[in-house]
């Protein structure tokens, strides 16, 4: 027999109720499923009580992770090579170093903590492809894809398929019973709680998108999944539930006490009473939109990763990085940002990227921080047109950027501090640069040099000037236009906001129109 | 619910073993069958009988002497029960040694088979019977006198005794030769020509020689008995803290457990009232058995060489019909799943696959459940192990808790632990009992999941003469729903939800009531509901209550039921739609099939439960669709042929008797198995079972 050449993998996610493993195999394909466990842990009722995992806690995920390890064993895969991911109750806990640090010693798994918005992008690739299959109408119109936790509710807005926007709200089902038993009462108090909690939530989010507009209701989580399978229709790889019946079953829900639904539905009575605050909550969001229907596509967090794992250097970067502009220039809009001057600026900054990327060595990476900075380097203007590039800088901080993690929002919300006035790292107003690490600090000033050149390129927000080409010649960088019009505006501003580039690639800037230099 | 009514609602559950022990003697009365398999049958009875005393006897006397609440659905109390059981039963033992002592053992006499009674024998055998005890019996010998009351407690169950009454110069004495396992029950003796053989019992040169145990000892009376007492086992489950030595601590206390039942020669009265009194024993637990005690360690003689003239002739297992164009098997099950129908066709395949991947660099892991296996030469066994040693990954799930295998079980699973492979002791207060074995392989394409269910043991030996059915698959659907199946019976994974293969305990009784259901709204609407059942036993109340239902709705029920079956067919207003037989031959009846017609998108499956109470609540158990159409249409064949059967058919009447089934077409359903079995392997076997090769002269 011939070697087989696909790759065996294995995504184990730390949740705050379970840790759940994924084994599947890639292939040239595609990828499947081999196999998939789940044990239960009360992580989530520790951190989100004391903030700490206990020390019973942290025993017993070692516990697990030991067991999934020999399971790993029997599909051959080394422990190195799984992606062990920690979601929001690791997130949240003070001693995740010491949970790490022991995970490693004990199992030799790396725990990687992620970013409620890069947990979003995972599961964002996961809805994606099993819509994409199953429900063909997805990609025409919005939809609305919820994913409620023990510790977390995740919501994503789509437009036409594409993510506008997402969020990560520290409301979830453990957290809910937590905030019950101090507050002992009827299910109706439970409701009442939750759409409180909801409502600041939600009008947030209409204020940022019309919910009334969302035609797709689209909902995760292992429950749900399981509800789905005992009310739902079965269509492809999702299950469709008309919002009669998803009322009807929640009416139901809400007359039973835990035991009956345990009884009833022959579940533990853990997962029992988290049943109704899980549907509280998609149930408020469901009633706000024009959604007919709940699909709940069989899929996870895991398959997300995996996904990602399989797709690496392929045409998804492209649908990624569409993915993230998308959600920039949302974020954009909601500051009411000059969205041609941002995307002039934009273009330009790339082209000029483009030109060095080579000689000084610039991933792919880097260019899609930039072009965000880009877009977003003004958006501060909405609060005061005054030192807007510090209002940038935070409110680009305090943001969420589909795709993106903590790391690459840092160094945005640097390079649009620094898209002009004062260098990096000059004066004492520059300590959160200056305590960043060297190479991140590099990696800021490489950008904001292109941004400060190509901001300057527009600085009459008139896109009057148009990169034609972008040459390097000995220590020179030529900017060719193609316009024959008057650059003077652009070229003072240009002679000013040159100086970093100057000193960072150690190269003059000439720019000339038709063979004019200015 | 008034009395009567309740009477004819549910049948007890141990009278309908009864009746089915009834079943099985009677087949020795077979006049069409040779001598050594009419004996088999008696054979079979009596160990039958052995399980039944010290499993289900045993709980109803505790139930009485810990004065604990028994109840039965049939309204039956534990003592009139007891009485009953104990008047059908010495009713069948006479029954039985009438035939054994009129018919059977003259018969085999006359056919050259002769065992020998002490008064038949010649001088020269009396010399050659003193030289065997003195080389060969004597040194394992350990005769214990004065029998005290301790003593008589400590008796091994089942262990056959020669007991004596002694005139020493004082007073009588009780003595005890326990009848040493280690040598055979029938000693050969000298023969007067080839063609015959003759025997005595081991009891008997004990018998001979006894002034040699008891010197100075007068005696006045011998004989054989042998005690059967409680063994129904229950562990400490939650001291888990080392769970096989407390299993190891069940099978030393199981010997110091209380009688049910003594088994004694008539003659030996004095005896009888010595052990009656030693061990406080009513009239009715006591069996006078005029002739061979032990029938069951007699079994053997069923196999003497030669005599074939007295032996029915042997039906060899077929190759496959599935796997008649196969070179290798996971080839053949890549291409399309393979039913196979054990015994007529053999279990090879599946130990060849388990061989095989034993050795196969591709093969990753090996993720099995073991029940009852052959013992310390079962290839299965070995196989595992030379996996295990080959550095792959072996994850055996081993049920300590299969009942009179345990010391055996618990012995190989320590040598599978030793070389390398994950053993996992059973589950906490659930016996597995499903029959698993998956095999994951890694292919040129991608990797796959070879999957073995079945309705019978991973025991090449007893799948010779067990009537079991099973699928070989690597369809990806139902391999990766096995893959979560034995993540959580291993303890790995939480129960997952399924969608094909179905588990007890958490969801095979609300399927089948389901099922059930399914029919009668479809019976309810006009339609043509109709179900069909072959299993081992009916004793869960809530599915026939369910049947009942069904026959109330128009249903069609038919149930072919080997063994108890408490569900009352044919009354009025409660079950008259409801067919029940059961089919006993020479193969015992294993195989657990469900069909369920489901208005023409018939649904089919084989399951390792049967539908009583401790197979839905409190096992481990799996039932698996058979999605293969080809495959599904095949199982509802063999499930619809047993309703043909004509021969080996009786059929349960409401008043819980049997009757054989009588039709004008003589239809044997075993044969007709084998005989298709063989029908479709006679092109690549002769008939003396080789393969016919092609070489040059």
């Amino acid at each position: 027999m011939k070697k087989n050449v696909n790759t065996l993998s294995a995504v184990i996610d730390i949740g705050s109720s379970a840790i759940r493993m994924l084994i599947a195999e890639l292939s040239e394909s595609g990828w499947r499923r081999l196999d998939s466990l789940e044990k239960k842990t009360e992580l989530g009722f520790d951190v989100f009580e004391n903030n700490e995992i206990s020390r019973n806690g942290m025993l017993e995920c070692l516990e697990i992770l030991t067991q999934f390890k020999e399971i790993l064993k029997t599909w051959e895969i080394p422990v190195e090579e799984v992606q062990v991911i920690g979601t929001s109750a690791l997130r949240e806990a003070f001693n995740k170093d010491v949970f790490i640090d022991r995970v490693f010693l004990r199992t030799g798994f790396k725990v990687r903590v992620i970013e409620g918005v890069e947990a979003n992008q995972l599961t964002y690739a996961a809805v994606h492809e099993a819509m994409r299959k199953s429900w063909s109408k997805f990609n025409q119109s919005n939809s609305l894809v919820v994913e409620v936790s023990g510790g977390s509710t995740e919501v994503m807005l789509l437009h036409r398929g594409k993510i506008v926007t997402s969020h990560t709200y520290r409301t979830g089902t453990i957290r809910i019973q937590q905030q019950l038993n101090n507050v002992p009462g009827s299910v109706a108090i439970m409701s009442d709680l939750i759409s409180e909690n909801m409502v600041n939530i939600l009008d947030n989010f209409d204020h940022e998108y019309p919910l009334k507009q969302i035609r797709h209701f689209v909902a995760l989580g292992g429950e749900l999944r399981f509800i789905a399978s005992k009310i739902g229709k079965r269509i492809g790889e999702i299950w469709q539930i008309s919002v009669k019946q998803f009322d009807a079953f929640f009416e139901e829900l809400s007359r039973l006490s835990t035991t009956e639904i345990a009884s009833k539905y022959r579940i533990p009575m853990s997962e029992a009473a988290t049943l109704i605050p899980l549907f509280s909550v998609y149930s408020s969001l469901l009633e706000r939109t024009a959604s007919k229907f709940v699909l709940v596509p069989d899929v996870s967090i895991r398959d997300g990763a995996i996904l990602t794992l399989g797709n690496k250097g392929k045409t998804s970067k492209r649908k990624f990085r569409l993915q993230v502009i998308a959600s920039a220039k949302s974020l954009g809009r909601k500051f009411h940002f000059d969205e041609s001057h941002a995307s002039h600026v934009a273009k330009h900054s790339k082209k000029i990227f483009d030109a060095i990327k080579k000689e000084y060595a610039l991933d792919d990476n880097l260019r899609l921080l930039l072009e965000i900075s880009a877009l977003l380097h003004d958006i501060g203007s909405f609060i005061n047109q005054s030192a807007h590039h510090k209002h940038s800088f935070y409110v680009v901080r305090n943001s969420e950027l589909f795709g993106l993690n903590r790391d690459d929002i840092e160094i945005i919300s640097h390079v649009v501090r620094y898209h002009r006035k004062a260098l990096p790292g000059a004066g004492s107003s520059h300590s959160e640069f200056n305590s960043l690490d060297r190479n991140v600090r590099m990696a800021i000033m490489k950008l904001a040099a292109i941004l400060r050149v190509a901001d300057a390129l527009d600085s009459g927000h008139a896109q009057k000037l148009e990169i034609q080409t972008v040459t390097t010649d000995d220590q020179v960088l030529k900017i060719i236009t193609e316009s024959s019009i008057s650059h003077s505006l652009e070229s003072i501003s240009l002679k000013y906001k040159c100086d970093l580039f100057e000193e960072i690639y150690g190269m003059n800037i000439i720019l000339t129109a038709g063979g004019n230099i200015f | 619910m008034s009395k009567e009514l309740r009477k004819n609602t549910y049948f007890n559950r141990e009278l309908s073993w009864i009746e089915f022990n009834i079943r099985v003697m009677k087949e020795a009365f077979k006049k069409e069958y040779p001598l050594l398999e009419r004996f088999k049958f008696l054979s079979i009875t009596s160990s039958n009988f052995d399980e039944f005393f010290m499993i289900r006897v045993a709980g109803i006397k505790r139930s009485i002497i810990k004065s604990m609440p028994y109840s039965c659905p049939s309204g039956i109390s534990a003592p009139q029960l007891l009485s009953k059981i104990s008047k059908k039963t010495h009713q069948i033992v006479k029954d039985q040694y009438d035939l054994l002592n009129t018919e059977i053992i003259p018969g085999l006499a006359d056919e050259g088979v002769e065992i020998c009674d002490i008064k038949d024998l010649s001088k020269s055998d009396i010399v050659y019977i003193n030289a065997y005890f003195q080389s060969q019996v004597f040194p394992v010998l350990t005769p214990l006198k004065a029998v005290s009351n301790k003593a008589a407690h400590n008796f091994g169950n089942l262990q056959l005794y020669t007991g004596f009454i002694l005139e020493g110069k004082e007073e009588q004495e009780f003595a005890v030769v326990p009848v040493p396992p280690s040598l055979a029950r029938l000693c050969p003796l000298p023969s007067k020509d080839k063609a015959s053989k003759r025997f005595i019992l081991l009891g008997d040169v004990v018998k001979l020689n006894a002034n040699y145990l008891f010197p100075g000892y007068k005696i006045i009376e011998h004989g054989n008995f042998r005690l059967t007492k409680d063994m129904d086992l229950a562990v400490d489950e939650d001291d888990d803290t080392d769970f096989l030595r407390a299993m190891r601590e069940v099978l030393i206390h199981r010997e110091k457990s209380f009688p049910v039942r003594l088994e004694i020669d008539k003659n030996a009265k004095l005896i009888k009232q010595c052990l009656s009194d030693l061990l406080e024993l009513e009239d009715d637990e006591i069996y006078e058995i005029s002739g061979l005690v032990d029938l069951k360690s007699l079994f053997s003689l069923c196999f003497i060489p030669g005599f074939d003239n007295l032996k029915i002739k042997p039906w060899n297992p077929c190759v496959p019909k599935d796997m008649i164009d196969s070179t290798d098997v996971f080839s053949t099950v890549q291409q399309k799943d393979v039913l196979l129908h054990h015994p007529y066709e053999s279990f090879d395949p599946v130990v060849e696959m388990l061989e095989k991947a034993a050795v196969d660099p591709n093969v990753l892991s090996i993720k099995m459940t073991l029940y009852r296996t052959s013992g310390s030469k079962s290839p299965i066994v070995n196989a595992l192990l030379q996996a295990a040693l080959n550095k792959k990954q072996v994850v055996v799930l081993v049920e300590l808790k299969a009942r009179f295998d345990e010391g055996q079980n618990i012995v190989w699973a320590q040598k599978l632990e030793e070389v390398g492979a994950t053993v996992i002791y059973g589950v906490a207060d659930l016996k597995v009992h499903c029959k698993f074995m998956m095999i994951i392989r890694r292919e040129e394409d991608a990797v796959r999941r070879y999957l073995h269910l079945g309705t019978g043991n991973y025991n090449e030996k007893t799948a010779e003469i067990y009537g079991d059915m099973g699928i070989l698959t690597c369809r990806d659907d139902i391999t990766y729903e096995a893959c979560l199946f034995f993540n959580a019976i291993t303890g790995y994974s939480i129960i997952p939800h399924l969608s094909y293969l179905v588990m007890a305990p958490t969801m095979l009784k609300p399927k089948l009531l389901d099922l059930i259901e399914r029919e009668i709204g479809i019976s309810e609407q006009g339609g043509n509901g109709h179900i069909m059942c072959k299993t081992n036993a009916v004793a869960d109340l809530d599915i026939i209550k369910a049947l009942y239902r069904a026959s109330n709705a128009g249903v069609k029920v038919q149930l072919n039921v080997r063994g108890i079956c408490m569900l009352v067919p044919g009354v009025p207003g409660q079950s008259e739609n409801i067919e029940v037989v059961s089919v006993i031959g020479r193969y015992l009846e294993h195989t657990r099939i469900y069909y369920f017609r489901n208005s023409g998108m018939e649904e089919v499956f084989l399951a390792s439960a049967d539908l009583m109470t401790r197979n839905l609540d409190k096992r481990i158990e799996l039932m698996f669709p058979v999605l293969d159409q080809t495959n599904a249409e095949r199982t509802k064949e063999i499930l619809d042929t047993y309703f043909k059967d004509t021969l080996q058919s009786h059929q349960l009447l409401s008043s819980g008797k049997y009757e054989k089934v009588s039709g004008k077409v003589a239809l044997n359903s075993q044969e007709v198995f084998y005989k298709e079995s063989k029908s479709y392997s006679k092109n690549i076997l002769s008939e003396r079972g080789e393969l016919k090769v092609r070489k040059k002269d």
